[in-house]
């Protein structure tokens, strides 16, 4: 066999290769950051490729560069043009003449109703106040798939949902005890149902920092076993 | 695999039939030296998203049919299975 099919254990590291090559000779470059991410150099600027797999990200300073490797990489594989970006492993992209908006309304619909809470009344806040969880509290559960299945999408929904960060790290904490607080998660899931809506916005002609903050709170540690965790640090992109 | 696709209505619009290997027979070393997957870090994608956005740029994408196909193999596969399948699918297809 001379092609990859499907099934075959090197079938996407070949697809990888095959896909890396032809941008390399397109005049790509590979970033060591990060192997899926091509950039190639143009005469005003750059055009930037993401490979996600078979889906592809492709953005750049010159629109009219960006149709043309379009048209070429749908010549050479069998590519469907999505046209602009919209929609990206469960996020929603919504491209405006003001900015960008990046949302997981669907996805958090979709956990909501596996998890039964689309008709749950909605909280505004994520957590109660002072609330302290600890190990040895909390109800006793033998299957404790289902508290790691939610801790999974919560972490999966903090790309977006930066404010949901510090609630899903308290959360995080009691995946092996077999008492999870799952009344805390069911808090939660009514929190990101009244706040759906929510999301990030990047703003248009604003200035692109990097602002890091840390908070030294020593007051309120979380008890794990005997072992005080204080740990808290922010950073934030201010656009 | 064989799977039938359906549209909004629950009417038929396509069959898909796709050929798969036996991955699972394959060991490390002697059929396959390598594996890799090009998935990108969702960080890696914010931060472009976060880059486009005050310059302006339009975000597009763009999606390979049957991907995994594409590639060229640089191992030798034997698979007696093919032969028999690729029988059976046309068979099928009709």
């Amino acid at each position: 066999m001379k092609k990859a099919l499907y099934g075959l254990k090197q079938a996407p590291k070949a697809w990888s290769d095959k896909i890396g090559q032809y941008l390399v000779t397109s005049g790509f470059q590979t970033s060591n950051v990060d192997f899926s991410l091509y950039v190639k150099k143009i005469d005003h600027g750059i055009v930037v490729i993401i490979i996600y797999v078979d889906d592809l990200i492709i953005t750049g300073d010159s629109n009219a560069d960006i149709f043309d490797l379009k048209k070429l990489l749908k010549q050479k594989f069998k590519m469907k043009d999505l046209g602009e970006l919209c929609y990206f492993l469960g996020i929603e992209v919504i491209q405006s003449p003001k900015g960008i908006w990046l949302l997981q309304r669907q996805y958090a619909l979709n956990k909501l109703s596996e998890y039964g809470m689309t008709s749950c009344k909605p909280i505004s806040i994520p957590l109660e106040q002072n609330v302290k969880l600890s190990a040895n509290e909390g109800n006793l559960v033998e299957d404790t798939t289902m508290y790691r299945h939610i801790v999974g999408s919560l972490i999966y929904m903090t790309i977006t949902r930066l404010d949901l960060s510090y609630v899903v790290g308290v959360v995080s904490q009691f995946m092996q005890t077999p008492q999870p607080h799952l009344d805390t998660m069911r808090h939660i899931l009514r929190y990101i149902k009244h706040t759906l809506q929510c999301g990030i916005f990047y703003e248009i002609k604003s200035q692109l920092q990097v602002h890091g903050y840390t908070d030294a709170d020593w007051l309120t540690m979380f008890q794990i076993g005997d072992q005080p965790m204080v740990s808290c640090f922010f950073w934030k992109w201010c656009c | 695999m064989y799977k039938v696709k359906h549209n909004v209505d629950g009417s038929v619009s396509r069959y898909e039939v796709r050929l798969v290997a036996k991955g699972y027979d394959q060991t490390y070393g002697i059929d396959y030296e390598e594996t890799y997957s090009p998935i990108a870090k969702m960080t890696t994608v914010r931060a472009i998203i976060v880059m486009a956005a005050p310059k302006g740029w339009s975000l597009h994408q763009m999606d390979v049919k049957n991907v995994f196909l594409h590639g060229d193999l640089q191992e030798e596969v034997y698979n007696h299975q093919v032969m028999w399948t690729k029988h059976v699918l046309i068979w099928f297809v009709g």
